[in-house]
């Protein structure tokens, strides 16, 4: 996937999930405070990346990324890991201690 | 009592039979228990019964309150959780809407080889000092009535004849349904469907059925734990399920409602070969160069009875001797629980000599109550079962619903309050059936009212949302409210449920329009809503100022199945419409910020 496909697919699924005007979604766009986001929205971002990437996202990465640019170099990265058979991150069990 | 006489008789050495005569021994190490079991051992192991699957209150009873957990998590396959493709006819797999967990569930439930699990329980039972007595028939039974004792005649393996008498007789041998022949209770039951199965000596991951070029599809399942769930294909009045066991064998079975699809249809090996290749040619394709084992058909499966249990003559109808509703949800060892559970209690009490007919009475019209419910959720379904639109959110409300009433009062050993508490608690619990009486009845109008719009179809709609308001729900049954705490717990329950299925109701009539004919459907059903004028006037609001006004589970319906779309008219016309009023006392939400 190019650079400009993943972009593609990142602003219709923000644009689908968030009731967003895709025209709104520029690569500079702050998630949180332009497009208005919090943080569930990021964690069904990240839920519904896993349909581009095949990956659990490392939850530190995904925590410092602020704007969409950022979301596509994510997925980029996450791409070329996954095609280099790199390991997924080592991450605790979903609901572990609750 | 003389020596010859057994405390209790089980006629029935399966699943229910079995967990019963555990459980029992565990009460009272010094009970006289006999099983007797016509199949001797060994037990093929995949090919012996269908109900694999087991949900959460089963799988508590079995991990929890006989202490099997360390020996199902070693011996049988974790489930993650109940996963459906629901769509159209001739709709490819990849092209129907997945519903299903996000992240595998906390809560444990799980796929259980049939022959395995009870060639192990007899091992249990026979080292728990259950004296089972393997090949041998129950040819006639004598119910004592009063006070009298029951009189079983066995015919041994080698072909002699004995009479056992017991205090308390237990029929847990399934369709051969003894104790209803003999009374003659027996009825048919609803819903009419029926239900063919079969195994396979192989693997089968739900993904070999999907195109590779489906990559969204296959990315989708991360963890690759897709095939661990009991996957549901579906469509127009069928699913057929695929149960993987921990004996490399995959279980698979089609279950039919009589209005869509007749069962001599597939009631044959080569017959359902050529059912599912109409159906789910995927599958076919994937069957066509496999051999299938074993091979059943149940016609017309659900069975119902006038009376399965008698608290004053001692006896009692155990797992599907009794009755069986539907294999939807996978209810099986839910019913052998909660029957084994009063069974257990009700022979306790009756040995101490402070059993009274108004406990048994209490504990039986729950159980009887249990079933209506259960009854009332899973029967006639076949409607929704091409229709993702409504099958989702039928699902969540069906989903919360058994978590916060059955399993909660389960969960914290309702079965053992006394007479007075256990009064309050079905009275919680009865507020709950009827929410669920109603919210049904909301479904079914959605599903009679509404069209199927696959022009609009969610490929994947996560259920439990993670983290949310429902998976909250599912964890907050590892949080104990035993005795006195139930009753309030179930409390709470009541209150959330009114509220989830308000908004529900909301959904549908946004997404309907058909604002007179639902108002008139859930007028009948006795409902009408608790809705302020905040909440019917945020959805004007923009999206962040919105989320500030509803709750958690409006949200979260949201996230799983998108905002509710209609064609344009208010919300709050469409209430008019449908002959509700808005509660006008509570301010309406003023937009904090100009909307850009």
């Amino acid at each position: 996937m190019t650079r400009d496909e993943i972009l593609k697919n990142v602003v219709e699924i923000l644009a689908d999930s968030f009731e967003l005007d895709p025209e709104e979604i520029k690569p500079e766009s702050t998630l949180y405070e332009e497009l208005g986001l919090d943080s569930i929205d990021a964690v069904d971002i990240f839920v519904q990346l896993r349909e581009l990437t095949g990956r659990r996202p490392d939850p530190d990465v995904a925590r410092e990324i602020r704007t969409v640019e950022e979301l596509v170099s994510f997925v980029e990265s996450e791409l070329a890991a996954a095609a280099a058979g790199e390991p997924e991150p080592e991450l605790p069990p979903p609901g572990a201690g609750t | 009592m003389g020596n010859d006489t057994l405390d209790v008789l089980i006629c029935g050495g399966g699943l229910a039979g079995l967990t019963c005569a555990l459980q029992l021994r565990h009460a009272m190490p010094d009970l006289r228990v006999t099983v007797v079991e016509a199949q001797a051992r060994p037990l093929p192991v995949a090919c012996h019964k269908v109900g694999e699957s087991s949900v959460e209150l089963g799988t508590h009873y079995l991990a929890e309150v006989l202490g099997l957990g360390e020996y199902l998590r070693r011996e049988h396959l974790p489930k993650n959780g109940l996963r459906f493709f629901v769509g159209p006819p001739d709709t490819p797999i990849a092209e129907r809407t997945e519903i299903g967990p996000v992240e595998s569930p906390t809560v444990p439930s799980f796929q259980m080889d049939r022959g395995k699990l009870e060639t192990d329980l007899r091992r249990m039972v026979e080292d728990a000092g259950v004296t089972l007595l393997e090949g041998a028939k129950v040819v006639g039974l004598t119910l004592g009535e009063g006070g009298e004792l029951h009189v079983a005649r066995i015919v041994m393996p080698d072909g002699a004849e004995r009479q056992l008498t017991a205090r308390w007789l237990f029929d847990a041998a399934g369709r051969r349904r003894l104790i209803q022949r003999e009374l003659d209770m027996a009825r048919e039951g609803k819903p009419v469907a029926s239900s063919a199965w079969f195994r396979i000596h192989e693997k089968l991951e739900v993904g070999a059925l999907v195109p590779e070029h489906e990559r969204r599809w296959h990315a989708r399942d991360v963890d690759h734990t897709r095939w661990l769930s009991t996957n549901h294909l579906m469509g127009p009045g069928y699913w057929v399920w695929l149960i993987p066991l921990s004996t490399g064998y995959t279980s698979i079975g089609i279950v039919t409602d009589h209005l869509h699809h007749d069962p001599s249809s597939y009631g044959r090996k080569d017959k359902a070969l050529a059912w599912i290749a109409e159906h789910e040619p995927a599958l076919s394709r994937w069957l066509s160069t496999r051999e299938l084992e074993d091979f059943k058909l149940l016609r017309h499966y659900s069975a119902a009875s006038e009376r399965v249990f008698s608290g004053k003559d001692r006896w009692a109808c155990l797992g599907e001797s009794g009755q069986f509703l539907d294999p939807l949800y996978s209810p099986g060892t839910d019913f052998v629980a909660n029957f084994n559970c009063v069974a257990t209690r009700l022979v306790r009490e009756d040995r101490a000599g402070t059993s009274t007919p108004e406990l048994a009475d209490e504990l039986i019209d729950m159980l009887t109550g249990w079933t209506d419910d259960c009854l009332r959720t899973v029967g006639d379904n076949g409607v929704y079962f091409g229709r993702a639109e409504v099958f989702a959110p039928k699902l969540w409300w069906d989903f919360t619903h058994y978590w916060d009433c059955a399993c909660s009062y389960f969960f914290n050993r309702g079965y053992e309050l006394d007479l007075e508490d256990h009064r309050r608690v079905r009275g919680a619990v009865e507020q709950l059936f009827r929410l669920n009486e109603q919210a049904q009845d909301l479904f079914d109008s959605w599903a009679e009212l509404g069209a199927s719009d696959q022009q609009r179809r969610k490929a994947f709609v996560g259920l439990p949302p993670y983290p949310g308001f429902l998976t909250d729900r599912h964890l907050a049954l590892a949080k104990p409210a035993l005795g006195d705490a139930l009753r309030p717990r179930l409390e709470e329950h009541i209150a959330l449920q009114r509220s989830v299925l308000q908004e529900l109701f909301l959904r549908a009539l946004t997404e309907l329009g058909e604002a007179r004919a639902l108002g008139d459907s859930m007028r009948s059903a006795g409902w009408r809503p608790h809705l302020s004028a905040e909440r019917i006037a945020c959805e004007q609001l923009p999206r962040d100022e919105r989320l500030e006004h509803i709750s958690s589970y409006a949200r979260d319906m949201d996230r799983a199945f998108g905002r509710a779309r209609g064609d344009g008219t208010p919300l709050s016309t469409l209430l008019t419409l449908a002959g509700f009023h808005v509660d006008r006392g509570a301010s309406t939400p003023k937009r904090t910020r100009p909307s850009t």
